[in-house]
């Protein structure tokens, strides 16, 4: 008999299988989309799964292959239990190019057919047996005896089961002997400790088993199913390991079940796959093939021997009564069940332990496939052949696994009875009917993921199924541990494609329990291979996102060359040419019109001289003729002192006109009575002293003719000075005249200098007694206690305000600050020649009364008031001076305008000559 | 405190300017009080204002000769003068025997020497009128000295009665061109004047420091 190693466990599968017996891999691998769903009344379809080997990833087939060298090398009776590793799958050849147009296969399928390849029975698989630490004890042979010539390593495998071996047989670290199999438990551990984005039954498949297997793997050789007499050995004694899932599943209590949520829904299922005759009743079955339903009545009949047979009916727990609870929803629900459920549902009930746990906490794992497997154990001609083998090798292996189980562990209650078989996706079911296979080291998946720590001494290899509450002990530093890292590490990795076809759809709908609304949906199990799981969908490319956005593939343009060959759409497409329009044609000729032609030649004129360069021109040198200053320095003072010195009088005096502006001077001040307060304001330069007193000098001595009272301030540093110097030259003439002097405080005061320019004089203007000391006279002496102010508080008190100025602005300042103070009385202005322009104004609008001007108007002044004085003695001088400056103008500018004429004349007769 | 100074400067400014503004309108006893004491304030600061133009102007002089720049000779020659004149000034108030030497630094320096300056500004401004078509010859020039040439002709005296009285006349005229111009020229003053006061009075111009 040529039997088929499972790459995975190693195990000898009977050949035909596609799926191995013990840890459910497929035996050959076709490829990576899973499986088109079998939907209830369909019939399967016969597949050749051998081809599905070459897709399997790299790693399942490096493990195989690894297994096999590691196997030949170190599994040897001699060598201890726990240096076992789980056989690892041969090495598969290299995967041909995926057939595309195949409808989805079944991925585990392939591992059975993958077997019949390997005919020949490895010795470390042969010498199993001896390794396992229960190898020393005989195993119960019956099983293996019974169920049709099952394969010798396997009946080793059975013999090895630690079930009857005691446990202090085996230390502690050994407990992970038995990693040439694969535990469920072993499985849920390492599922926890690698990454969450590993399936469960992947876990499982690639952690050694041996150190959580719990104890109730038992060898115990019980009666092969009636049925099956056209399978081959292994699956005869196969077929028997389904009946005693139900015997073992009364070891534990529901109490200790792990929650619906904490198992894996396909490992619920594989719990369930032993309990599966229980839960088919209850699922709506009536769209079930006969062929299915004779599955059924094919998978009841073997618990009849664990239960009668093993010793778990001595082992059984209090728990065990929990078991039987889901015969009960079987009943209930028996009416609606097909034929083949229906008797399903009454054998186990009838032979299995009373039900454990209500439907509500079952799994549903009832599978097409599974119920394959049941239809196969009674009408073999309808199922594959290897499907056939399973149902009938599923009793004797279960019935054997029951005796030995120590302590019933909490088992996995019946499925729900609203999940049917049909909502069981096909590879589960073929895993499912696996399942048997690894509990002939074990009762009962129920059995095996509640297995208490202190039964790890199992050795046997046994397909436990993982569940997340299997306490065993951490597996010791032993090489299989190494190996089990190894494999976590290799999980842990990035899904394969070939899992994204496991979609959560299927793993869910096992989870779900049934009374969970999740459940209802399983029933349409019509899974699309496009429904990935979430984290899957997580994983791919964004090629799906662009794809959506641009609105599909045809959009889509994939690089060919390249870093980015293979991608799509990572590169913007341009489907038309930017500039694929054909340009305007635009003339080339400027078109400009006269206007911008004439600027255009502007402003290249301006550049092009812009570019040239300017002759220097240099300024005619200024010749300073000091001959001629001298000259005119002597004729201007010769001019001045001829008359002055001779006395000569050739200018007649200026006319006296009594209507102008020295005139009504003159008049005003004639007008004032005697001994009035008169207010005289000197603020002229030093340098003007010469201009101003001549015309200054009549009017003050007019006004001390008149006796008047006098006081004056300046606004300048210097007035101060001009006015001492104006006193003290009319003293001189007082003096002179031999008249009496006109003495200081009595006649005038001098209130000195008023600072503060406009403001001090707008300040002097509204209170004039501001300035309170004078200048010349006795410290402390109060200036507006004298004769000469008296009776003076205010600007207007005095009858007339004559200024002294030679600057036109300090005139306008005084006529502008203190107009509205005098209050209408008269402002008379003594001015230089030059201000005489600006200051005349003011007397034609009236806001001064009188005006002299120069030295001319001095002398004026002199005629009306009949004193010569020193006005009329310069008057020679000044009328010759300025016949001799206008002479000098008129004949110096006539020589210069000629000798102009002439230089400019021998200058274009050079030029003339030059050219 | 550098956004409070400039603020308090123009509120000072400007109160004081509509203060002072209104007492020339406004016949109100303690606004026209006001406004004088604000002047005499003005006043004082205005009387300091010399004494710190006279101690700048010693202090220049004195890093012109303590550097020996060129012309520090005359600096040395004002720094003299000046103590002299001041020492001479205060000692003549309280002692009249040196009542003479004020007379004699006023008549016998001062006054001459700013008559001759006056005196050489006739000389050289003859000179220039003489030498100024030589130099340049155009319409300007030509207004420029003919006018001045109308003026001097005009105001100054003549022998001869006849054309005295006939330049007179014509003088009369041309003083009216003349105050025609000036009065322009004082009426712009008076509007920039206004504008000024009113530009400060608004705070737009601060003349007085900040922005």
């Amino acid at each position: 008999m040529a039997d088929i190693l499972c790459p995975v466990c190693g195990k000898a599968n009977p050949e035909g299988s596609e799926i191995c017996q013990y840890c459910g891999a497929l035996l050959k691998n076709r490829g990576t989309e899973p499986l088109a769903p079998i939907h209830p009344g369909e019939m399967p379809t016969p597949k050749k799964t051998s081809e599905l080997e070459r897709t399997l990833p790299g790693w399942l087939r490096n493990i195989r292959k690894g297994d096999n060298s590691q196997a030949q090398t170190t599994a040897s009776p001699e060598q201890p239990a726990q240096n076992e590793q789980p056989a690892p799958p041969p090495a598969a050849p290299p995967p041909p190019p995926p057939k595309k147009d195949e409808p989805p296969v079944d991925l585990l399928a392939g591992l059975s057919q993958s077997d019949e390849e390997e005919e020949e029975v490895p010795d470390w698989l042969a010498s199993l047996k001896t390794n396992l630490p229960g190898g020393s004890v005989p195993a119960p042979e019956p099983a293996a005896t019974e169920a049709e010539q099952p394969a010798d390593w396997l009946a080793a495998l059975q013999g090895d089961s630690p079930s009857q071996q005691p446990a202090p047989d085996l230390p502690a670290a050994d407990s992970g002997v038995g990693s040439g199999s694969f535990s469920f438990n072993q499985a849920e551990e390492s599922s926890q400790q690698a990454s969450d984005d590993t399936p469960d039954w992947m876990a499982a498949l690639n952690n050694p088993p041996a150190q959580n297997t719990p104890a109730p793997v038992q060898p115990a050789p019980t009666e092969p199913a009636s049925g099956g007499t056209d399978l081959p050995d292994w699956l005869g004694s196969l077929g028997n390991e389904a009946p005693q899932q139900p015997a073992a599943g009364a070891a534990p209590t529901a109490d200790d079940l792990p929650s619906d949520g904490d198992l894996s829904g396909w490992f619920s299922g594989l719990d369930n796959a032993g309990s599966a005759p229980a839960a088919a009743p209850a699922g709506p079955a009536g769209d079930l093939p006969d062929w299915m339903a004779g599955l059924g009545e094919a998978q009841a009949a073997p618990p009849q021997m664990p239960v009668e047979n093993t010793p778990a009916e001595s082992t059984q727990t209090p728990s065990a009564p929990a078991m039987s609870e889901p015969a009960s929803p079987a009943e209930a629900s028996d009416d609606g069940l097909p034929d083949w459920l229906a008797a399903a549902v009454a054998d186990k009930t009838s032979d299995e332990a009373p039900p454990v746990e209500p439907a509500a906490s079952a799994k549903a794992f009832s599978t097409g496939a599974l119920e394959e497997v049941n239809l196969g154990a009674n009408d073999a001609a309808q199922v594959p052949d290897w499907m056939a083998g399973l149902g009938g090798s599923t009793v004797p292996e279960t019935t054997t696994a029951q005796p030995e189980q120590p302590v019933a562990p909490p088992i996995e209650p019946a499925p729900a009875p609203g999940v049917s078989g049909a909502d069981n996706l096909d590879w589960l079911s073929e895993l499912a009917a696996g399942t048997p296979a690894p509990s002939q080291n074990e009762p009962a998946p129920a059995a095996m993921e509640s297995a208490p720590p202190a039964a790890p001494q199992q050795p046997a290899p046994s397909f436990e199924a993982p569940t997340p509450q299997a306490e065993t002990p951490p597996p010791a530093a032993t090489p299989a541990f190494e190996n089990n890292q190894n494999l976590d590490s290799i999980l842990s990795m990035d899904m394969p494609d070939w899992l994204a076809g496991f979609t959560p759809t299927e793993t869910d709908a096992a989870k779900t329990p049934a009374g969970q609304p999740g459940a209802a949906p399983a029933a349409d199990a019509d899974l699309s291979p496009a429904s990935l799981p979430s984290w899957v969908q997580a994983m791919r490319p964004m090629e799906a996102v662009i794809s959506g956005a641009e609105g599909g593939e045809e959009d889509q343009n994939v690089e060919k060359e390249g870093p980015l060959a293979g991608l799509r759409s990572v590169l913007p497409a341009h489907t038309e040419a930017p500039g694929s329009r054909k340009p305007k044609a635009y003339s080339i000729k400027l078109q400009v019109d006269a206007t911008q032609q004439a600027q255009a030649a502007l402003l290249e004129n301006l550049i092009a001289s812009e570019a040239e360069s300017q002759p220097i021109v240099t300024p005619k040198r200024v010749v300073t003729i000091r001959p001629l200053r001298w000259i005119i320095a002597a004729v201007l003072l010769l001019a001045v002192l001829i008359p002055a010195v001779l006395g000569l009088s050739f200018f007649p005096a200026p006319s006296q006109e009594p209507e102008n502006e020295i005139g009504k001077f003159h008049s005003l001040v004639e007008s004032l009575p005697d001994g009035g307060p008169v207010l005289l304001v000197f603020d002229y330069q030093p340098g003007y002293a010469g201009e101003l007193e001549q015309a200054a000098s009549p009017v003050v001595r007019h006004l001390v003719d008149k006796n008047m009272r006098l006081a004056l301030v300046s606004s300048s540093p210097t007035g101060v000075l001009m006015s001492e110097n104006m006193m003290d030259r009319i003293q001189a003439e007082l003096s002179n005249e031999n008249k009496p002097p006109y003495p200081a405080g009595d006649k005038y005061v001098d209130l000195g200098y008023l600072p503060g320019g406009e403001a001090g004089i707008q300040v002097f203007a509204n209170n004039p007694r501001v300035l309170g000391n004078d200048y010349t006279g006795e410290p402390g002496q109060d200036l507006w206690n004298t004769q000469a102010l008296a009776g003076i508080s205010k600007l207007s008190d005095f009858g007339t305000l004559i200024v002294l100025t030679d600057n036109p602005d300090t005139g306008r300042m005084w006529i502008e600050q203190t107009g509205q103070a005098l209050q209408g009385q008269p402002m008379l202005m003594i001015v230089s020649a030059q201000a005489e322009p600006m200051i005349r104004p003011y007397y034609d609008s009236g806001q001064i009364h009188g005006m002299i001007s120069g030295l001319a108007g001095g002398t004026v002044y002199e005629e009306f008031t009949k004193r010569p004085g020193q006005a009329s003695q310069y008057w020679d001088s000044y009328g010759a001076s300025m016949i001799a400056a206008e002479l000098l103008v008129i004949v110096g500018g006539a020589w210069a305008l000629v000798e102009h004429l002439r230089t400019r004349r021998m200058e274009q007769q050079l030029e003339e000559d030059e050219a | 405190m550098k956004r409070i100074f400039p603020v308090f400067n123009a509120v000072i400014a400007i109160a004081a300017g509509v203060i002072v503004l209104a007492g020339y309108f406004l016949n109100i006893f303690m606004l026209a009080e006001f406004r004088i004491v604000i002047l005499q304030v003005a006043a004082l600061l205005a009387g300091v204002a010399v004494l710190i133009g006279v101690g700048n102007l010693i202090s220049v002089h004195l890093q012109k000769i303590r550097q020996q720049k060129p012309g520090a000779i005359y600096s040395l020659v004002l720094l003299f003068f000046f103590l002299m004149t001041v020492a001479v000034v205060l000692v003549a108030n309280s002692v009249p025997i040196f009542l003479p030497f004020e007379k004699i630094l006023l008549n016998g320096i001062m006054v001459p020497t700013e008559i001759s300056l006056m005196a050489i500004l006739a000389v050289t401004l003859l000179y220039a009128s003489v030498r100024m078509l030589r130099w340049k010859i155009d319409v300007k020039t030509i207004l420029f000295l003919v006018t001045a040439l109308l003026v001097l002709v005009t105001t100054g005296p003549w022998p001869i009665p006849s054309i005295d009285l006939l330049l007179r006349t014509f003088n009369v005229i041309i003083q009216v061109v003349a105050a025609g111009g000036a009065r322009g020229i004082l009426l712009g003053v008076a509007l920039g004047t206004l504008t000024t006061g009113l530009r400060i009075l608004f705070g737009a111009d601060r003349p007085y420091g900040g922005k």
